[in-house]
């Protein structure tokens, strides 16, 4: 028997589920190998160590913070509900008055040209964001080979810092938790 | 039915003194593995009321055929896994009030008693603080659950034979540790 195999039999004489023979094989290699018998004597030292595992209890009241936390859940539950039937409430009325705002219309007609309005819109921003994303890619260019240096060099060191200052960013609030934790005496 | 299976319906139900008779049956073990894992009491009242706040949300999702124990062990050892990796070194107030661990009395009488049992605690904790996330659930849920293999592959989502790999080294590492420690101390008396 080699001493890997012997490290495995220990393991399986702790867990109780060594047979007698097996058992017996591993008896006669520790009184001949010194290493796998020191090995022995720390494993059955920390066994021993922690056979009678004692359990830790939370301070008292307990039950009480668990409790206190969701029922703080439960308002906050409450209360994104009420304000969700709230704006939809709000929301409703709002459409609603929309006909009468655009002077007695048909609703439908007057709803049409609405969103016909919220389109012509949407295609304005659009625009206008691609305009201004050409403009800074054309200052990027500008300054780009006024430094001498490839646009698509510069365009790596520019998302880099950005990335760097998030990563920092996040790395100071990352340990502001969300919901708060109640502590003994509050 | 049993009177746990009564208060988990209940809970489910929007009971919330059901959920309370949970909380109490399961605060010590939920407790303590919190408390072994991230090895300080501030920690593991956080954890372990986080434990039970993530049992509350999901208490719909519980499938009756698992063991009630090992499904809020499970999400408590996940939780303690993740909690440990995200772990950065934080500068802790001196003025920070910190929870004391309240552990079992012990029968024996004297306070002599009292500290050999303390030492033997603070000696068992910081030999699992040598230990990854990893070993250190398969440790304490084999050793303070008396949890079969299978349970533990079970409790951490992994499988038997990785979680007979990760015991077995474990224990090496440990007993190693507890070598090296017997030895330094040796030498200190020596001298």
């Amino acid at each position: 028997m080699n001493c890997e195999q012997s490290e495995m039999w220990m393991m399986e004489a702790l867990d109780g589920v060594l047979s007698a023979p097996d058992h017996q094989q591993l008896t006669l290699h520790l009184e001949t190998c010194s290493h796998c018998c020191v090995e022995w004597g720390a494993l059955n030292a920390l066994d021993t160590l922690l056979v009678h595992p004692v359990m830790m209890s939370p301070a008292p009241g307990f039950v009480g913070r668990v409790q206190a936390r969701v029922d703080h859940f439960e308002a906050q539950r409450r209360t994104l509900l009420g304000g969700l039937i709230l704006m939809g409430a709000a929301m409703a009325i709002c459409l609603l008055a929309v006909p009468s705002l655009l002077g007695g219309r048909n609703p439908i007609e007057a709803y049409g040209a609405f969103l016909r309005g919220v389109y012509d819109l949407s295609g304005y921003i659009i625009l206008l964001s691609y305009k201004l994303a050409l403009a800074l890619w054309l200052i990027l260019d500008v300054l780009a080979k006024g430094a001498g240096i490839p646009l698509m060099t510069m365009l790596t060191y520019v998302v880099g810092a950005i990335m760097a200052a998030l990563a920092w960013r996040r790395s100071l609030t990352s340990q502001r938790g969300a919901a708060p934790t109640m502590r003994r005496g509050s | 039915m049993d009177q746990e299976q009564r208060w988990i319906e209940a809970a489910c139900q929007g009971d919330r003194d059901a959920f309370g008779h949970l909380v109490q049956a399961y605060q010590r073990p939920v407790y303590n593995l919190t408390y072994r894992m991230l090895g300080n009491a501030q920690e593991a009242e956080d954890a372990a009321q986080e434990v039970f706040m993530r049992v509350y949300r999901k208490l719909d999702t519980f499938d009756p055929d698992r063991k009630f124990s090992t499904w809020i062990l499970s999400i408590a050892s996940h939780y303690c896994i993740d909690r440990l990796r995200k772990r950065r070194l934080k500068w802790l107030s001196l003025e920070d009030e910190r929870l004391p661990p309240v552990a079992l009395t012990s029968h024996q009488p004297g306070p002599e008693s009292n500290v050999i049992q303390s030492e033997r605690e603070a000696q068992v904790q910081a030999l699992l603080d040598t230990l990854s996330a990893d070993y250190r659930a398969a440790v304490i849920l084999h050793y303070w659950y008396d949890y079969s293999y299978e349970e533990i592959a079970e409790t951490t989502g992994s499988t038997v034979s990785a979680i007979k790999s990760r015991l077995f080294r474990a224990r090496r590492m440990l007993a190693q540790q507890l070598q090296a420690e017997a030895k330094t101390s040796t030498m200190a008396l020596a001298y």
